[in-house]
């Protein structure tokens, strides 16, 4: 028993580390001067791992949740907590971090017992579907999230994860009755210079300025009182940096943030305001205001996607 | 292996059928010969005074202060107190589609304070010519049920509200923004008028516990026998 205990803690231990060694090589590695274009659509670059699942999630057996919880323990506890509240040992650190020194307040790592979600396909005040916790693992979370990228994972190994995260929360169960469906996001249209110019005014008309700022630089008048639901300060996010977007930096993933919202910030759900149309004229907006924008090269990056696309099916 | 996802599969619908049960406590019967809860909710005392609230965005349209409507205080009678029957698993039928209006005007919400039945849907509206933002907070740890962009004047955005207890509405882009939702489990729940009254009828002849709350000066709860026909008065006085 004694030695089980001593693998357990060691195996916690190396967990530990790993996340630790990851979050600090994030931070302490230096931005490039010139950031890659691809940032476009950096969940294609080149690391390894999938950010999308290749094969069928295995259905949900005890076996499975005991396999997502000893994952759990070895590589989520340090931030997320052992209760899953987001209460763990790295959040703790960080706290100390900023009471002793002028460091940026990171945000508190998601609370899986309460299962207020930011990045879903689903409606605000929904649940996300599996597909967007397995994006969300495999993808990280940039900027002030620390939220490392888990797509060196096996799939199932991820999978197991989402299902040990799933039994954290009643609302799982409560609101399996009315989980509403993910909204529908086509291909994105080719981008022109019509459309950029549609999208400045959709932002004009949804008021997208009052925190994102008039150049999309997160300087907007609402923006520094913002909080998120842990009454943390938080800043709206400045588009001219792609690098530093917290759901997914393609134009799908644009689409999605405004479509649905991030529940448990200030960003709010446009569904209610916005036609297809709209939508994507207002993804190219955004898009354009990048500093390394370029339409030709994401024109032909799109094509070539549509390409592949094709290709598969 | 087929074991395990049998014993998953009993469990599951187990979990879903006290769900349910708990979900549809609520039963509609019919109340023929129903009573009456009445009373007055006053505050005994000068009452805190309102913070001024500095309106720090949008001045030109909402103005630079206003006073809070935490305590709304007339002749010593307080408006905007949830008086609601908490224990009645079968009553009055109610509209189940209605629609409670909930509006953004002049930068505040109005009403302040409004009950909703579980499953009635908050019918958000912004009459302001400025963004706002309704971001729903559900329970005292208060984390978001919706948050709903509000860009464009006049459209009414339906919400359904799914748990019952005390939503916290504010709106992020004006953060001095301030309501609530009470969401009850059953149609035995409302809100004091400007005279500090309320009235609560159809009820089924029986002994409740009534809680009386308010955002500020918290909840009591009192036991109310109410006969058949009857009127049962009950009064209640906060102070500070």
């Amino acid at each position: 028993m004694k030695t089980r205990n001593w693998i357990l803690g060691l195996l916690v231990g190396a967990g530990l580390i790993a996340v630790l060694s990851l979050a600090v090589s994030a931070k302490t590695n230096p931005a490039p001067e010139e950031k890659p274009f691809y940032t476009m659509f950096f969940e294609y670059s080149s690391a390894t791992g999938n950010i999308h699942p290749v094969g069928e999630s295995p259905p949900v057996t005890p076996g499975l949740l005991k396999y997502g919880e000893w994952t759990y323990r070895g590589l989520c506890i340090g931030c997320h907590g052992p209760k899953g509240d987001g209460n763990g040992a790295v959040w703790e650190l960080g706290e100390q971090y900023i009471r002793n020194e002028d460091h940026r307040l990171p945000r508190k790592p998601r609370d899986f017992t309460e299962a207020v979600f930011k990045i879903r396909s689903t409606p605000s005040g929904s649940l996300p579907t599996d597909l967007d916790l397995f994006e969300a693992i495999s993808r990280g979370l940039v900027a002030d999230h620390d939220m490392p990228s888990f797509k060196f994972l096996p799939e199932r190994d991820r999978w197991a994860v989402i299902a040990y995260i799933k039994s954290l929360s009643e609302r799982w169960v409560e609101e399996a009755d009315y989980q509403e469906e993910p909204v529908e996001i086509g291909q994105p249209p080719m981008p022109t210079e019509e459309m950029i110019l549609a999208g400045k005014e959709v932002y004009k008309q949804m008021k997208c300025a009052k925190c994102h700022g008039p150049k999309g630089k997160g300087d907007g008048p609402s923006a520094p009182e913002l909080e998120d639901d842990n009454g943390l300060p938080i800043v709206p996010r400045d588009f001219t940096d792609a690098s530093q977007f917290v759901g997914a930096s393609d134009p799908r993933g644009i689409y999605r943030t405004f479509t649905t919202g991030f529940d448990g910030t200030p960003m709010p759900s446009f569904a209610d305001f916005l036609d297809e149309e709209q939508r994507w004229q207002l993804v190219w907006y955004v898009m354009s205001l990048r500093t390394d924008w370029d339409m030709n090269k994401a024109r032909e990056m799109l094509q070539a996607q549509a390409d592949t696309a094709g290709g598969e099916s | 292996m087929k074991k395990h996802i049998m014993h998953i599969a009993l469990a599951t619908s187990l979990i879903l059928g006290l769900w349910s049960t708990q979900a549809l406590a609520y039963k509609v019967i019919d109340v023929s010969n129903g009573g009456k809860i009445t009373g007055v909710i006053s505050f005994n005392g000068t009452p805190p005074a309102n913070p001024t609230l500095k309106m720090t965005k949008d001045v030109d349209y909402c103005g630079a202060t206003i006073s809070a409507d935490y305590y709304v205080v007339n002749n010593g009678k307080l408006q905007n107190v949830v008086v609601s029957i908490e224990n009645i698993d079968a009553g009055k039928p109610y509209d189940k589609k209605a629609i409670i209006p909930f509006d953004n005007k002049k930068c505040m919400f109005s009403p302040h304070v409004t009950t909703a039945v579980v499953g009635q849907r908050l019918g958000v509206n912004n009459t302001d010519p400025i963004l706002h933002n309704t971001h729903l907070y559900h329970g005292p740890k208060k984390k978001t049920m919706y948050n709903i962009a509000l860009p464009l004047k006049d459209r009414v955005i339906k919400k359904r509200m799914r748990k019952p207890g005390i939503v916290t509405v504010q709106c992020d882009a004006h953060e001095w923004m301030l309501g609530y939702v009470y969401v009850s489990k059953n149609p035995y729940a409302t809100v004091t008028a400007a005279d500090g009254t309320f009235t609560i009828d159809g009820i089924p002849p029986g002994t409740y516990k009534v809680k009386i709350w308010h955002e500020k000066l918290g909840e009591v709860v009192k036991e109310v026998t109410v006969t058949a026909g009857g009127t049962t008065t009950l009064d209640h006085t906060f102070s500070q």
